[in-house]
C-alpha cells in the first residue's frame, strides 16, 4: 500500500526518529554530501557531489585501537558501534543500485562487519528523480536502472510538490511507516496518477544512452592495445572518477600512531593513484597512466562481473561530470567496441596478405 | 575568436608538416560545450584544433609530462620539441618553469593566443551545447585579475594584442587578511573539512612536478596520514601552499578541477600578494628571475617569523 507525507510533517517525522541515527543530504557551500542530520532533511536537491556509500563505508574509518606497552604493540580492542537503527533520506535510485553491489562486495570472500553491520541497520529511503536531475550526464536506464528504481531501497519517495508520494518496497519500509504512525496518510489514485507522471518523465528526461552489449568481449581483445594510451593521454591523474562513484570500493589500510597511541584505519583508495599497485619492493605493476585507466575499465565490466555477477557502474555520471579533462566512460567504452572491431578487421586483412 | 582559431590551425599544420614538432597539444570540441584536450600528430588533424571560452585548461602539464618521459631500455631520448597552444596564464607557467629547469626552451614551440577571458566551466550549465560568450556572470575569477592578456612567450602569437586595463589589488583576498585569526581559521576549516584528497589540485598543477610528491611517500616516514579528515587535509593544503608560495602564476587549475568546489586560488593569490610586496616576485614573468626560494638577501622583512 502507497503512503503520503506532507513536507510540513518532516520535522515531526524526524521527531518520530530520535532513536535513530538519521543520515541525509547536506549541502556547505553549494556543495552536497551525505552527513549525520541533526534536523529534519533537505531533500531538495539534484545530487551529492560525494556518493552516499560513505554512510556505509565511510571515507576514513577506524578498524580497532591499540596502545604502546614497550616495545610491543597491545589491546587491540574494536570501537564501540553504534546499536540504533539507521535511516538515510534522499538516496537516488542509481546510488541505491551502488548499496547493493556493494553488499555483494562486503560479504564476497570475507564478511565486513564493519559494513555489514551498517547496513543491517539501515533503512534507505529513495528519492526519485524530478527537478535537477536526471541530468545531462544520468544514464541509469542503459544499466537496468530507473530514476525511480528500487534496487537497495526500502522506501521510495517521490516529490509531489508539497508532499512526498511514499512506496514501501521491503519490511523495512513499512516498518517505516509504522513508526511514523499518523504523519503518513493513505494515498488516493490522483497520488498514484502524479507520481506515475513524475516517474514517466524522469525517463523522458534523460538523454544519454549507453549500449554495452559487446564492451565485456571487445575489452577482452583489446588489453595490449594501443587504443589505452589514446584514451588515456589526457588523464592528469586524479582519483576522482574512482573516490567519487558509488560502486568503487577500493581502500588502504594503514596504522596511525601517535604518543603510544594507535589505531587500524581504512581510507578510501583509487586505482587511478600511481602509488595504488606499488609493492613494498618499489615494484610497480601498473606504473603508466595507460595502465590504470584500462584496469578502471576492466575492473568495471569485466572483473566484478566475473567475480559478483554485476558491472561497476549504475550510470549516476559523476565521474563524466567530475574530470578534469572530460574523459567520458561511455565514450571510452564504446570506442572500445569500436576499436577492438577495427582492430580485428587490420588482422584479417594481414593474415589475408600473408 | 575564429580567427585565433584559424591561426592555431594553420601553425599546427605547418610545424607537423615540417617535421619541426612531433605533436601538437591543443584544444578539441567535447560531446557538448566543454572541450577537450587534442594531442595532434598529423597534419591533417591539424584542422580539430578550437579555440573558444571553454579551452580552459593549462596544457603546460603535459609539456611537463614530455620533459619528464625518460626512454625505454635501449631506446634513445627523442628530444624533437613539442608545441603546445597556451592563453597568456599558461606562458607564465612555462616561463617559471624553464626558471626552474624543467622545461628547456628549444624543446618546446609554442603557440601563444591572446586572450580577453575564458568561462568558469562551473558557471556554465553542462547541457549547453556550444561554448557560450564570456559574460561578467560566467568569467573565471582569475580573468577578473589578469595583468597579463598577451603570452609572454611564444614562437607564435595568435589573435590581435589585448590593452591592459586591469590593475590588480588584491581586493579578493583582502578580506581574507581582514579576518581575525579565529574567523579566518574557521573559514579554512569549513572549507577543507569536505576535501576528499582526490588530489586532482596537485595533478592539474604544472608547477606540482615533483615525481615522488611527499603526499605519497611512504619511506623513511609517513609526512602525512591517509586519514581523510581536517587536521590530514589542512596539512596537505598547508604544505602545498608552502610550496606553491612564489612560483604560482594563478592559472587556476587547482580550483578549477576541484570536485567539492574548495576556493584553492584564495590561498595562491594570498601567496603571490605577499611575494610581491615583501620580495617584489612576481611568478611567471621573466626567466632570468632568480626564483624565491633560491635567493636569500639579508634585507629580506622578517616580520612575519615569530
Ligand atoms: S542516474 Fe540520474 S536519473 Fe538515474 S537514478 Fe541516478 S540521478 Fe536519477
Ligand atoms: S563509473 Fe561513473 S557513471 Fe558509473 S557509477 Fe561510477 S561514477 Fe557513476
Ligand atoms: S587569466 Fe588572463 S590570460 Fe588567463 S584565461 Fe583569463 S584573461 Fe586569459
Ligand atoms: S581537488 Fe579539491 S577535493 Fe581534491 S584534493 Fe584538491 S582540494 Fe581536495
Amino acid at each position: 500500500m502507497s503512503h503520503t507525507i506532507g513536507k510540513d510533517k518532516m520535522d515531526a517525522l524526524f521527531e518520530a526518529l530520535s532513536e535513530h541515527e538519521v543520515y541525509g543530504p547536506v549541502e556547505v557551500d553549494g556543495v552536497w554530501t551525505y552527513k549525520k542530520l541533526d534536523s529534519a532533511p533537505d531533500l531538495e536537491f539534484g545530487n551529492s557531489q560525494v556518493p552516499p556509500k560513505s554512510v556505509f563505508f565511510p571515507q576514513t574509518e577506524t578498524m580497532f585501537e591499540f596502545k604502546r606497552d614497550g616495545a610491543r604493540f597491545v589491546g587491540a580492542e574494536e570501537p564501540q558501534r553504534a546499536s540504533k537503527p539507521l535511516v538515510v533520506f534522499g538516496v537516488r535510485p542509481c546510488d541505491a543500485k551502488a548499496f547493493t553491489l556493494l553488499d555483494k562486495l562486503f560479504t564476497w570472500d570475507y564478511i565486513d562487519p564493519y559494513f555489514v553491520d551498517r547496513r543491517e541497520r539501515a533503512t534507505t529511503i529513495a528519492l526519485t528523480c524530478s527537478g535537477q536531475k536526471p541530468d545531462e550526464n544520468c544514464f541509469c536506464t542503459s544499466i537496468e536502472g530507473s530514476p525511480s528504481g528500487t534496487e537497495g531501497v526500502d522506501s521510495l519517495w517521490t516529490d509531489l510538490g508539497d508532499r512526498y508520494f511514499v512506496e514501501s518496497v521491503t519490511e523495512k519500509g513499512e516498518a517505516l511507516i509504522e513508526l511514523g504512525g499518523n504523519l503518513f496518510v493513505e494515498a488516493v489514485s490522483d497520488d498514484e496518477s502524479s507520481a506515475e507522471e513524475v516517474k514517466e518523465n524522469a525517463v523522458k528526461a534523460i538523454t544519454r544512452t549507453f549500449d554495452r552489449a559487446e564492451v565485456a568481449e571487445s575489452l577482452r581483445c583489446l588489453f595490449e592495445s594501443k587504443y589505452w594510451e589514446d584514451i588515456s593521454a589526457s588523464c592528469i591523474g586524479c582519483g576522482m572518477c574512482t573516490l567519487l562513484c558509488p560502486t568503487c570500493h577500493c581502500f588502504d589500510i594503514n596504522d596511525v600512531v601517535k604518543q603510544g597511541e594507535g589505531r587500524r584505519e581504512r581510507t578510501w583508495d583509487s586505482c587511478q593513484f600511481e602509488y595504488y599497485s606499488s609493492h613494498a619492493s618499489g615494484h610497480n605493476p601498473r606504473p603508466a597512466k595507460r595502465m590504470r585507466q584500462r584496469n578502471r575499465m576492466y575492473h568495471k565490466f569485466l572483473y566484478i562481473d566475473n567475480n559478483l555477477g554485476v558491472i561497476g557502474c549504475v550510470g549516476c555520471g559523476r565521474c563524466i561530470s567530475a574530470c578534469p579533462v572530460n574523459i567520458d566512460i561511455i565514450d571510452v567504452t564504446e570506442g572500445a567496441v569500436a576499436r577492438a572491431c577495427m582492430e580485428k578487421d587490420a588482422d584479417a586483412k594481414g593474415e589475408e596478405a600473408a | 575568436m575564429t580567427d585565433r582559431q584559424g591561426q592555431i590551425q594553420d601553425t599546427a599544420r605547418g610545424w607537423l608538416e615540417s617535421g619541426e614538432v612531433k605533436y601538437v597539444v591543443g584544444f578539441e570540441q567535447g560531446r557538448r560545450a566543454g572541450t577537450k584536450v587534442a594531442f595532434v600528430r598529423r597534419p591533417e588533424d591539424a584542422d580539430k584544433l578550437v579555440w573558444n571560452s571553454m579551452c580552459v585548461n593549462n596544457l603546460t602539464l603535459f609539456l611537463v609530462e614530455e620533459m619528464q618521459t625518460r626512454p625505454g631500455r635501449g631506446e634513445e631520448l627523442d628530444t624533437t620539441p613539442i608545441g603546445i597552444v597556451v592563453k597568456p596564464c599558461d606562458s607564465k607557467t612555462i616561463v617559471e618553469l624553464m626558471k626552474e629547469n624543467i622545461v628547456a626552451r628549444e624543446r618546446v614551440k609554442i603557440i601563444g593566443v591572446t586572450c580577453e577571458g575564458v568561462c568558469d566551466t562551473k558557471k556554465v550549465d553542462g547541457s549547453e551545447k556550444q561554448p557560450p560568450a564570456v559574460t561578467d556572470e560566467n568569467i573565471a575569477g582569475k580573468c577578473l585579475v589578469c595583468t597579463h592578456h598577451n603570452p609572454l612567450i611564444a614562437d607564435v602569437v595568435c589573435g590581435e594584442a589585448v590593452p591592459e586595463t586591469i590593475t590588480d589589488d588584491y581586493s579578493d583576498v583582502a578580506e581574507l587578511e581582514a579576518m581575525t585569526p579565529q574567523e579566518r581559521w574557521e573559514y579554512w576549516e569549513r572549507q577543507l573539512e569536505r576535501c576528499v584528497r582526490c588530489y586532482g589540485c596537485r595533478e592539474a598543477c604544472p608547477l606540482c612536478y615533483c615525481e615522488e610528491c611527499v603526499f605519497d611517500r611512504e619511506k623513511p616516514y609517513r609526512w602525512n596520514e591517509k586519514s581523510v579528515q581536517l587536521p590530514e587535509n589542512t596539512f596537505y593544503h598547508l604544505v602545498r601552499a608552502m610550496h606553491l608560495a612564489g612560483r604560482c602564476v594563478d592559472c587556476g587549475e587547482c580550483e578549477r578541477v576541484c570536485p567539492v568546489d574548495i576556493p584553492i586560488r584564495k590561498i595562491n593569490r594570498y601567496l603571490e600578494w605577499k611575494a610581491k610586496e615583501r620580495y617584489d616576485v612576481e611568478a611567471g614573468v621573466d626567466p632570468e628571475d632568480d626564483s624565491m626560494f633560491g635567493t636569500c638577501d639579508t634585507a629580506d622583512p622578517e616580520d612575519f617569523i615569530w
